[in-house]
């Protein structure tokens, strides 16, 4: 963890929660929780930067991402909020290691617009804004602009470069670079060079697997030492590469000292997650979380934080994680 | 009786489990078909396992339910209840417990069943088995083996499997006097929270 990474997160009457706590998170966040129980809305809450130029920036595109999904035009905003009113305001406070930091908003649709009475205040904090989308929702999936996101992130800097591809060496061990070629068809490829093979190969002849792995590890490259947040991590991954996609992860965001959000609904996604930490050791088991987000009764939300000890030990007693 | 959904158990493995279901099934005379069903009950490996099940306690808690935990007591009665006791404190969790065999007495579930397994014929082989044994070989049987042998000389051979499971073990008032006195506190701490 560093201090840029997120120790504890307090939702007020954001979206569905009334009241949220999500309290001792880690590193690697694992969130599972019933369907419509608000793991997408953390992902989302998670967007929060002290500068509101950029969190505007980053709603905009969630909320243009939402409209073009559900096709809803009218009053979108208040839908994608949950709200009825008129007006709507939600706290966002988050804690870090060396700080805490909370930010109150109260929004006015303007034809489709934010309007912004947006307060922030920060005790002794040292933030790094991350003016890109750090989420990826399901509903977009990975493999959206791949080759364009390379681009954009990766392609001008060579530090990145050298990173993406050491991350990109735990799932493909000969890799020797990756090329954008700019003349194929009406949209660059990417092209992946291979020690020992004359010919470069386009990204798109490895595998669905290879490629929605590929696409993360672009994401977390590019967000280093912030977070990234991903709905449905293990959509598209076969089960049987679940382990070692979930090595390769785990891997290239501790290199890259970038904390993970990412949901899941799969029991072997789960099992997977925690098998790779086994391998990996204590370094990361210390920093790896489950947050389930059960909703009781009375329809209130809560977050259960899971060390690796106690899930390792729910899933050796056979105890629901999801 | 209240209904079992309204309460989590958690036992230490699944042995315990199910003569659990049986005896509830003896004494509250319904059947338990759901039990197990979305988690009525846990296994938390061993009674320090109960401390990995904090997210379940306060889950259930949080959701309008009883936790009712269950543990040996092993060698020392007074050091599991403290265990309980300082764990119930220091997590801030809500539940209460049953000590194995008896809420008083060291030792463990299987002493109680075997107790009141009722063929004692069978069980004085035993006693003179273990007596015989004594000079050829450096340890005795215990409980746990005593109890799975009683039972299994009562199921006939076809209908046996190559290791009957703990689930596949039923607890019969053919083989077990489940009135006995002998399981009087269980069944006055189950009808304290279940009646």
């Amino acid at each position: 963890m560093n201090d840029t990474h997120v120790t504890s997160l307090h939702l007020t009457n954001f979206k569905q929660f009334e009241q949220l706590k999500v309290e001792n998170i880690g590193q690697f966040n694992l969130l599972t929780g019933d369907n419509n129980g608000g793991k997408t809305s953390v992902l989302e809450s998670l967007l929060v930067e002290p500068q509101w130029d950029i969190f505007n920036l980053k709603l905009q595109r969630v909320l243009y991402q939402y409209k073009r999904f559900t096709g809803v035009k009218k009053n979108f905003i208040y839908q994608y909020f949950n709200k009825n009113s008129e007006k709507l305001s939600f706290i966002i406070g988050v804690e870090f290691k060396h700080g805490q930091a909370t930010f109150k908003l109260k929004v006015e649709d303007t034809n489709g617009y934010l309007k912004n009475d947006y307060t922030y205040s920060a005790d002794s904090l040292k933030y790094k804004s991350q003016v890109d989308l750090n989420y990826i929702p399901f509903y977009f999936g990975y493999n959206h602009s791949i080759t364009q996101i390379y681009l954009d992130f990766i392609n001008q800097y060579t530090d990145k470069d050298e990173k993406l591809l050491e991350s990109v060496s735990t799932m493909l061990s000969d890799i020797k670079d990756i090329k954008a070629d700019p003349d194929t068809c009406d949209e660059s490829i990417l092209l992946i060079g291979r020690k020992g093979m004359r010919k470069r190969m386009p990204l798109g002849t490895f595998g669905d697997g290879f490629i929605n792995t590929f696409r993360l590890l672009i994401e977390i490259v590019h967000f280093s030492e912030h977070r990234i947040m991903v709905d449905e991590i293990d959509s598209g991954i076969y089960y049987k590469r679940m382990k070692d996609f979930w090595l390769t992860v785990l891997k290239a965001c501790h290199l890259n000292k970038v904390q993970l959000f990412a949901t899941t609904h799969n029991n072997e996604c789960i099992k997977y997650y925690q098998e790779a930490l086994e391998e990996l050791g204590k370094e990361y088991q210390d920093d790896a979380r489950i947050i389930n987000l059960h909703r009781h009764k009375d329809n209130s939300i809560k977050a259960y934080t899971s060390t690796y000890e106690n899930f390792s030990s729910a899933l050796e007693t056979e105890t629901e994680l999801r | 009786m209240k209904p079992i959904e309204h309460f989590t158990f958690y036992f230490e493995d699944k042995f315990t489990a199910k003569f659990f279901k049986d005896y509830m099934e003896f004494i509250f005379k319904t059947n338990l078909a759901t039990w197990g069903n979305n988690q009525t009950y846990y296994i938390t490996k061993g009674f320090g396992g109960v401390k990995q099940k904090v997210n379940e306690l306060e889950k259930s808690t949080g959701d309008g339910k009883q936790n009712l935990v269950f543990v040996d007591a092993d060698k020392n009665f007074k050091e599991r209840e403290d265990f309980l006791i300082k764990f119930k404190a220091e997590a801030k969790v809500q539940f209460d417990y049953f000590i194995f065999p008896n809420a008083k007495a060291t030792g463990e579930i299987e002493d109680v069943i075997y107790e009141v397994a009722i063929k004692t014929e069978l069980k004085d082989c035993f006693s003179k088995y273990e007596e015989c044994i004594k000079n050829a070989a450096p340890y005795q049987p215990d409980i746990k083996g005593k109890l799975y042998a009683y039972h299994q000389a009562f199921v006939e051979p076809k209908y046996r499997k190559n290791l009957m499971t703990d689930e596949e073990r039923e607890y019969k008032s053919e083989l077990y006097n489940l009135d006995s006195k002998e399981l009087e506190p269980l069944k006055n701490f189950l009808q304290k929270h279940l009646a």
